[in-house]
């Protein structure tokens, strides 16, 4: 069911929803043990909130009233487990919602659960969880990608119409690619990260993954705006996004960058890719050829700011307030025993790495050469959007250079790992927004993706991009045989 | 050999701002633990900082109050540590940015080179976040974790190492601590921890160049809770280093802990503060441009400082210059002045100007000091009974030397001079015929002195007075006394 499904069942009053919640648990009971995609479920509190829901009268109800929503495990929820799948945050309930899920409460949506997903957001498969791997609805041997694989193939799935990511170098794009579903990773400031986990504060945002486009920008309508618990949101008035959507792409100007074209990007993804482009000239596009000369440096670049910050970030797990204690051994436990052996206990390998090298760039007598060179490189990375952006209004490119990997194919190489984020970082490191959506599946069935990229604040051009396109392919229509 | 100290001190400063530095968490202090924190300041998973728009005015008012120049863009850093006390694992501070920079204070002499203006230059005032503070239970086997002062907003205030002895260190911190009162920024209370202090010491060759970088190694002294404490834990370095020095012996850059008790720092394990702080922009907290006319908004704002009101204190009142600076270096002192001269009948100011000065810089400076409260307000002595005080001795109703009594009687009371006066019948005698009788009885005890003078020993009149003094239990007019024995010897 789309949410439109929904919501004109709920005009026509021929359902509730609690019967909504019921057609879901069905889907939620059979597929789940196959995909794994949540992280924490509670069929009765769903089903309490959607009587609390029947009792608002017509006035209260808001815009995505009755609609389920599912939520990255790492968006904090009041009173619900929020654990980032990591041992380290076990059992933690917060005291506070996060901005978005305040927002998402007062249009009237249904809290479905929390998704699974890569341990702190830090991985690209979704294996990375301490409740342990999703899978890939469209082939069970496949990781769903990550970091939001739970968000993504929850969707995919048809177990949630509407899942929250979040993103920091593609961790919503890349999953809903390898799922077949669309993802929006927004302009950096446009949703409030307050409640959010922090990965890379200067990259990270939340987003909405949903099946179709015009569904995210239904939910990132809700979503969005100024915080002003977020000194990084943007005071900027957010555009009616269902206005515009149609106004399709007769005579825009759509870029398309040969370094993301470049060799590790599969034939049958670039094939995808230049079809899309056919598509959008017969709609009315003009495709122009531009250069990002910078994009080489984006993967390093990353790696450096990314973890920098993460390690701070993740300082503040140490046992003392909440989440995972180390218990004190025959010996006793000093104070330095306890954040270490804490720390030891309740983070995952791949956090491990990332702490340490983020530890490492962040060291005085390395700090200049590698965080304070990282900071210049993002501003030439910048430099090349802003230049792009002064000569088409979109960028075209595949969202991943592959289509799904198998689970534990890139588990022991986390090298090959970060590659899968080559074509998604730099929208990151630029703060602009940029849209994944389905274009095309390969011979076995996997779905592949495009990923369009607009200017800062210019995600009605996406959405108005993305929702053209769908209209004319039928890739949407699709769904994984479960 | 001979040394030269060469001294820096790092000032932190608590802002009486009604919520703390990041969130709406009230700064109130000695409420009961943890009860004033929130998702924030707790550092839970997902919170952001938010800045406090009146630490920003307030550290702009301290840093121009300093004279500093004002940083055209505001960024912060995190600083990376880990602690029990320090919920993010990091504290948000500025770094390389910091607010204002070169500033300086003009201190007044000290007490051993009195009217010997120094000059200590202000290196830095930053913004930063105070953490939380730690409940030892050692019975227990366990410690506790207070984070109500967890975020409240503090300055540092950084000096030069300008500083060469205790003394100019302790009249820094005096005349600091005067400015800062002065804008109403802080309670600027050490007990409280609202002002907060660690010194900076190092010896240099007393015959090195002053305009040099010190070559001294560097030791830092915390735990200092009192402005005597920084000076005596600085003599106590002075002499350690020192000997140390004379001894061949190489110093190690350290920090020292002070133990006022024994009256000695000791060396903290170097390994505790062994830290690489990771420095680097908190991206939590846009940097943001200061507009120039904000500053200046501030800067109209900024009220008569110590030194500006001291010469206005020996234009208006005519007093001594040293009298005006001692007024003026409180705050509270000096508005307690100001209020006593408004009290004053109109017209008649002049001499007792100077007399209400002399009160407050001599018994009751004492009275304060005896008492150990802290300003003049501790004494419950308003301005209205100091006005009277003096009033009392001006009409000749009581003598200077009975003032001193009514004044203590009046501080242990609590009750007005005049009502002291009345209740212990301690008024003058200014009656001639009764000094008269008391003088004649004198007279007669004393006949050699009576004759003494009669020889022309003039000396013998004062102690004639003196006894008569005596005999009244200081009662008399002393003017009047003199008067009466002198015309009651010639008259013999």
């Amino acid at each position: 069911m789309t949410v439109r499904d929904i919501q004109i069942l709920y005009e026509q009053k021929e359902a509730s929803p609690s019967d909504v919640v019921k057609t879901f648990l069905d889907p939620i009971e059979e597929r789940e043990p196959k995909v794994h995609a949540f992280a924490w479920f509670d069929a009765d509190r769903l089903r309490d909130q959607a009587k609390m829901l029947e009792r608002m009268s017509n006035a209260e109800r808001g815009p995505l009233w009755g609609i389920p929503v599912l939520i990255k495990d790492n968006i904090c929820v009041e009173g619900v487990p929020t654990t980032c799948s990591s041992k380290i945050l076990a059992g933690f309930r917060p005291p506070y919602s996060a901005t978005v899920v305040e927002r998402l409460k007062r249009a009237g949506v249904l809290l479905l659960g929390m998704a699974n997903m890569d341990e702190f957001a830090f991985g690209s498969s979704c294996e990375h969880s301490c409740y342990g791997p999703t899978r890939n609805p469209w082939d069970l041997t496949r990781v769903p990608g990550g970091s939001s694989g739970g968000s993504a193939a929850a969707v995919a799935a048809r177990m949630a119409p509407l899942a929250l990511g979040s993103d920091t170098g593609g961790s919503i794009r890349q999953p809903a690619s390898f799922c077949g579903v669309v993802g929006l990773k927004p302009t950096y400031g446009r949703v409030s990260r307050y409640g959010l986990i922090a990965f890379a504060s200067s990259l990270d945002q939340i987003g909405p993954i949903t099946r179709t486009v015009e569904e995210n920008a239904l939910l990132l309508q809700v979503i969005a705006g100024f915080d002003p618990r977020d000194s990084t949101s943007a005071d900027l008035p957010v555009p009616d996004y269902a206005r515009s959507i149609r106004e399709g792409v007769k005579g825009l100007r759509l870029g398309v960058a040969k370094e993301y074209l470049g060799e590790g990007v599969v034939p049958e993804v670039r094939q995808a890719v230049e079809a899309a482009l056919d598509q959008f000239r017969r709609l009315g596009a003009v495709i122009q050829e531009i250069s990002m000369p910078h994009t080489e440096y984006a993967i390093p670049t990353y790696y450096i700011v990314a973890t920098a910050e993460a390690s701070s970030n993740l300082a503040r797990f140490e046992g003392v307030r909440y989440g995972h204690r180390a218990k004190p051994g025959r010996d006793g436990q000093t104070m330095l025993q306890m954040f270490t052996q804490s720390r030891e206990e309740g983070f995952g390998p791949e956090a491990k790495r990332r702490i340490i090298l983020g530890t490492f760039v962040l060291s005085s007598g390395y700090y200049e050469a590698y965080y304070g060179h990282a900071l210049k490189v993002r501003t030439l990375i910048k430099r090349d959007f802003d230049r792009a952006f002064e000569r088409v209004d979109c960028l075209v490119t595949p969202t991943a250079p592959t289509p799904a990997f198998r689970l534990g194919e890139k588990l022991e190489d986390p090298l090959t790992m970060y590659l899968s984020d080559i074509l998604t970082i730099s929208v990151n490191l630029a703060g602009v927004p940029a849209l994944a959506l389905p274009c095309g599946f390969t011979k076995s069935g996997l779905p592949m993706g495009m990923q369009l990229i607009a200017k800062p604040f210019a995600e009605e051009t996406l959405f108005r991009v993305g929702h053209a396109y769908e209209q004319a392919t039928d890739w949407i229509h699709r769904e994984p045989m479960l | 050999m001979e040394y030269r100290p060469v001294i820096g001190l790092e000032v932190h400063l608590q802002l009486k701002t009604a919520s703390k530095i990041f969130c709406g968490c009230s700064t109130l202090f000695g409420a009961s633990p943890n009860s004033q924190v929130c998702p924030v300041c707790l550092g839970l998973p997902g919170v952001l900082p938010v800045l406090n728009r009146q630490v920003f005015l307030y550290g702009v008012r301290v840093a121009l109050g300093l004279q500093c120049k004002i940083q055209p863009t505001i960024v912060f850093h995190r600083k990376n540590y880990f602690y029990p006390d320090l919920p993010k694992g990091y504290q948000i501070s500025q770094y390389d940015l910091p607010l204002g920079t070169g500033g300086h204070v003009v201190v007044p002499g000290t007490a051993a080179a009195p009217g010997t203006d120094f000059k200590v230059r202000i290196h830095r005032v930053h913004m930063e976040e105070d953490a939380g503070k730690l409940v030892h239970r050692p019975e227990e086997g366990y410690s506790l974790v207070d984070l109500n002062r967890a975020g409240v907003p503090l300055l540092e205030i950084v000096s030069e190492p300008d500083l060469e002895s205790p003394e100019q260190a302790h009249e820094y911190l005096k005349t600091l601590k005067g400015i800062l009162e002065y804008l109403e920024v802080s309670d600027c209370d050490m007990e409280k921890g609202s002002l907060r202090c660690d010194a900076n010491i190092s010896l240099s060759p007393a015959s090195a160049d002053r305009t040099a970088p010190p070559t001294g190694t560097k030791v830092e002294i915390k735990n200092l809770n009192s402005f005597k404490a920084v000076a005596r834990s600085l003599a106590y370095e002075i002499k350690r280093q020192g000997r140390a020095l004379d001894a061949g012996e190489k110093l190690m850059q350290e920090t020292r802990l002070w133990d006022d008790v024994q009256g000695m720092t000791q060396g903290m394990r170097s390994k505790e503060f062994a830290h690489d702080y990771r420095y680097f922009p908190e991206p939590d907290l846009v940097p943001f441009a200061v507009p120039s006319e904000e500053i200046d908004r501030v800067g109209k704002g900024l009220p008569e400082l110590p030194r500006q009101r001291a010469q206005r204190f020996v234009d208006q009142y005519k007093l001594p210059t040293a009298d005006a600076v001692a007024l003026t270096s409180s705050r509270s002192t000096a508005d307690y002045y100001e209020a006593c001269i408004r009290l004053l009948p109109k017209g008649k100011e002049a001499s007792p100007c100077k007399a209400v000065a002399n009160w407050l810089l001599g018994d009751l400076a004492r009275e304060m000091n005896e008492r150990n409260v802290d300003g003049i307000e501790g004494l419950k002595f308003p301005p209205g009974h100091l006005v009277e005080l003096v009033d009392l001795i001006d009409s000749g109703k009581i003598s200077g030397k009975m003032a001193k009594e009514v004044l203590t009687e009046a501080l242990q009371s609590g009750q007005s001079p005049a009502a002291v006066v009345q209740a212990k019948g301690l008024s003058q005698v200014t009656d001639r015929e009764s000094i008269r009788a008391a003088a004649r009885k004198v007279l007669e005890e004393q006949p050699q002195a009576a004759a003494d003078y009669k020889q022309g020993k003039g000396q013998s009149l004062m102690f004639l007075v003196g006894q008569l003094m005596r005999k009244t239990k200081g009662a008399a007019n002393p003017g009047l006394a003199q008067e009466v024995l002198r015309e009651l010897l010639e008259n013999r």
